[in-house]
């Protein structure tokens, strides 16, 4: 019989021995499952890359078959399989990957898009928030920034309002003072909405930061004259026709404004006689803008031009009631003869005045 | 100079029999498990180098891989190592029970290299069958290395088998269930410390290098709607009623290609290789093991079509394969079986069942335990196998419910499991641990005789309790002719008295006993049934 030594011995070098194979093993294992993979896994890369997706899906379950684990292999074929439409398989991974990266920006982003597709409006709104709060490589501010407008888009679409706006007021709120893209298309966004005073609001404090953005300057200009507020509007265009003289668009604008300015007989602090002249102003600049359809003018239309151009042959009466009718028998005829409104910066004058009187008929005195 | 005192060192510790038979099972379990990990790469290793992937390679490749990888394996168990041939379970349950634990060293070293190559190549067999029978002689070789007894070389042999099979499947609760339910067939205290230590000892290693995520990465689940339970219901009436033809028709096959010549025998195996790689030419999925289809499954990879071609693809591919008798194991095609109709149940379940159900990958994991439960009829098993290769609690409840159904339906249709029907095919004896389980032990209640009236029993006599096996009653025989039966509330009121030919009346020897319920008088006698070589002495 071996001693018991001799056999404790014997066991340990071979455990030792079978350690050691199995250690070199799995080097060997390892070295070529890694090569393989990402083989397949560059390989599909290429494929989505020139459009090939369905190909780049075989070949990353094909690195996957090698390396079930293989992070980037699994986050890409969630992404093209995403980009397939094959939204349950694609859901599947991204939420064994979010498992272990539950702040993940991109796969929560993925997630959300998912939940969009098939309709799941709670869970998409949670996501869409996760990616946005979550982790994000590379340029976060900038994906975060995305993230957030493709879940106002998708609000939108949902006709939920108040969501929309309060994600743009923390948009808003947000955002670094030298992101004036996603500042102006907040903007544009709030005016869709009827929120002019906040467009116009976060576009002047960005125009404090971006002196020199003429495009940035030119939307609050806009903005400033569609809210009535004339004066700021010609500030604002001056400012940028101080930075950009030679644009057409803003002189066009730049004249548009002044031309404004001497119609309106809305403008506050405005005497009675002043007022009373540019009401007639508008009414013959009504008219003179309407004189090319009067041919063909029918029904109200027509009715609205003879009384326009009868009350013009009269002497204005001095009074502040003759004012109204005349700025009210404006509006009629503008409203009447809405086919003949041309694009010219006249004509856009005078809509932007007869808005006003609109504006200021409908406001309570 | 002042001179040391010599003090003598306290004497190592005395270690138990039993205390060495435990670290001997640890040491199993370690060995084990660093050679089912070298299994593992070596598979892994084969396949990548033998096997074009999904996107590419020439087509040729795929069907002569699996024909030449099969063929050269079969040859090698049929022409140098015969006992590497077949089941390895049943092999192992031959060991235990009648070569008294010996399973010879060759036998791992060729079924390493023979399972390797065939399921490397991508012949439609598992890994886990040769590596619990790769663990029982590795189990073996060390109790014959240490000199055991003859009975602990017996014991020791399933303590390998749980060891392998733990290390295979990275489960220990589940080797241990299956070993118990599949290879010693009853709960015996002695060895369950033994292997269960081994067991988790074999896991720890291969975790140490193949890493501690479960089988499956199983996404979410959770039970929509209690009617679900009845779609679970037909998962497993149709894993039942399909693992019930999959055991008759592989038993036909095997009875039939078995019954060849002996050079069609070769030819087989290159032959059922070839048709693997022919279908595998359409579905690559139902080559190899399949464990990354089934992950496909379980993230919707399929629709529930292509997943019901794939479970049928990969039966008829799994009974060609292992009827031909390349070398494998049935563990993994088994799984994907009932993953894939699991999943095709589940996902017309998504699109027609009235109420919300659970996503298909939920009826995948499901379904895996149903086909196997059908078709090994170890059921404690396939429902822990389920939840441990998941690490998912939530499914256990309908695991439990569709593993039930496909058993019930599985035994119902077919009296042969799958094990005895293979055991008998290879001409071997064993017991079935069905039966066994089924078996209801005779009682002393079963046998005793109400006391004599007006005579009071000897009090010198030995007592014994209604309640125990008559075995133990029998044992008592050797010193005495009489028992007498107290009542263990009151161990003065005698219930009865029992003789020797009591005893015999109820095991059916010398006429039938009045006492014994006719289903007992009609059970197979446990006096000539193969004694539990892991009872303890």
């Amino acid at each position: 019989m071996r001693s018991p030594r001799y056999l404790i011995t014997t066991v340990v070098a071979a455990l030792a021995l079978l350690l050691a194979g199995t250690a070199l093993l799995k080097s060997v294992h390892e070295r070529v499952r890694a090569a393989r993979t990402a083989e397949h896994l560059e390989r599909g890369n290429a494929l989505a890359r020139n459009g090939r997706l369905v190909d780049a899906v075989n070949e990353y379950h094909a690195a996957l078959a090698l390396d079930r684990d293989h992070r980037p292999t699994r986050r890409a074929l969630a992404m093209t399989l995403l980009s397939l439409g094959r939204f349950p398989e694609a859901e599947s991974y991204l939420r064994d990957l979010q498992r272990d990266e539950p702040t993940d920006g991109v796969l929560n982003r993925a997630l959300a898009r998912i939940d969009v597709a098939l309709g799941r409006e709670a869970d998409a709104r949670a996501a869409y928030q996760r990616a946005i709060y979550g982790e994000w490589r590379g340029n976060a501010l900038e994906e975060r920034i995305a993230t957030r407008f493709e879940l106002i888009d998708y609000l939108s679409r949902l006709n939920a309002r108040d969501d929309v706006i309060a994600e743009l007021l923390t948009l808003k709120a947000e955002l670094p003072p030298e992101q004036i893209a996603a500042a102006r298309r907040v903007a544009e966004l709030l005016t869709n909405l009827g929120e002019r005073a906040l467009a116009i609001d976060l576009l002047s404090a960005r125009a404090l930061a971006a002196p020199r953005d003429v495009e940035l300057l030119i939307q609050l200009a806009d903005l400033e004259a569609d809210a009535g507020r004339t004066l700021d509007a010609r500030a604002t265009l001056e400012r940028a026709v101080a930075l950009a003289p030679t644009r057409p668009a803003l002189v066009d604008r730049l004249a548009i404004v002044n031309r404004v300015l001497a119609l309106d007989p809305t403008l506050p602090r405005l005497r009675l006689v002043t007022r009373m002249q540019r009401a007639r102003l508008v009414l013959a600049a009504v008219v003179e803008q309407t004189r090319a359809c009067h041919d063909s003018a029918q029904g109200e239309a027509a009715t609205a031009w003879d009384d326009a151009t009868a009350r013009l042959r009269r002497p204005a009466p001095g009074n502040a009631e003759a004012a109204d009718q005349d700025m009210a028998l404006a509006a009629r005829l503008w409203d009447a003869a809405a086919a003949c409104h041309s694009a010219s910066p006249d004509a856009r004058a005078v809509a932007q005045v007869i808005q006003r009187i609109e504006g200021a008929t409908e406001r309570p005195s | 100079m002042k001179r040391l005192t010599v003090l003598p060192l306290p004497r190592p510790p005395r270690v138990t029999d039993t205390q060495r038979f435990l670290l001997l099972s640890i040491c199993i379990g370690i060995f084990a498990g660093l050679l089912v990990v070298c299994f593992h790469f070596a598979i892994d290793l084969v396949a990548w180098s033998t096997l074009p992937t999904l996107a590419g390679a020439a087509r040729f490749v795929t069907v002569l891989s699996p024909a030449v990888g099969g063929g050269l394996a079969a040859m090698l168990v049929l022409f140098v190592v015969h006992e590497a041939a077949g089941s390895g379970l049943t092999h192992t349950k031959a060991a235990l029970y009648i070569s008294d634990g010996y399973v010879p060293f060759r036998t791992v070293g060729a079924k390493f290299i023979a399972c390797a190559a065939a399921i490397g190549t991508g012949n439609s067999l598992g890994p886990e069958d040769p590596a619990l029978q790769m663990g029982a002689g590795v189990a073996s070789l060390l109790g014959r290395a240490f000199q055991l007894s003859r009975e602990h070389l017996r014991l020791i042999v399933p303590i390998g088998a749980a060891a392998g099979l733990a290390a295979a499947f990275n489960t220990p609760i589940t080797a241990v269930l299956f070993v118990v339910e599949e290879v010693i067939g009853s709960w015996n205290a002695s060895v369950l410390g033994s292997i269960v230590l081994a067991a988790v000892a074999a896991v720890v290693t291969s975790r140490w290098f193949l890493g501690n995520q479960p089988l499956f990465r199983v996404p979410g689940f959770e039970l929509t709607h209690p009617s679900e339970l009845l779609l679970y219901g037909i998962v497993g009436l149709v894993g039942g009623l399909l693992g019930t033809i999959f055991v008759k028709v592989l038993g036909r096959l095997r009875g039939r290609m078995s019954d060849a010549s002996p050079f069609w025998r070769v030819l087989q195996p290159f032959a059922a290789g070839a048709v693997v790689g022919a279908v595998g030419l359409f579905l690559p999925e139902i080559m190899g093991a399949g464990y990354g289809s089934i992950d496909s499954a379980l993230h919707d990879q399929f629709d529930w079509k292509m997943l019901a071609v794939l479970g049928l693809a990969k039966m008829a591919v799994t009974a060609v394969c292992f009827a031909a008798g390349t070398p494998g194991g049935m563990f993994a095609p088994t799984l994907f079986v009932g993953a894939m109709i699991g999943g095709s149940i589940g996902t017309l379940a998504s699109l027609y069942w009235p109420v919300p159900s659970s996503p298909p990958s939920a009826y995948v994991l499901v379904g895996m335990g149903t086909f196997f439960a059908a078709v090994f009829r170890a059921p404690m098993t396939s429902v822990f196998m389920v939840f441990e290769v998941s690490a998912s609690y939530v499914i256990i409840l309908p695991v439990m419910v569709a593993n039930l159904v496909a058993y019930l339906v599985a035994r119902k249709l077919n009296p042969v499991t799958f094990f005895d029907m293979v055991a008998a095919q290879d001409g071997l004896q064993l017991p079935s641990q069905e039966r066994q389980r089924e078996e209801r032990t005779l009682r002393v209640e079963h046998a005793m005789q109400p006391p004599r009236s007006g005579v009071t029993p000897d009090p010198r006599l030995p007592i014994v309790y209604p309640d125990e096996p008559l075995d133990r009653a029998l044992r008592l025989f050797r010193s005495h002719e009489e028992l007498v039966v107290v009542s263990r509330q009151d161990a003065t009121a005698v219930l009865g008295t029992l003789t020797i030919s009591d005893v015999l009346r109820a095991y059916g020897i010398g006429g039938r006993s009045p006492s014994a319920p006719p289903a007992i008088a009609a059970a197979p006698s446990s006096v000539g049934r193969p004694i539990d070589p892991t009872a303890a002495k």
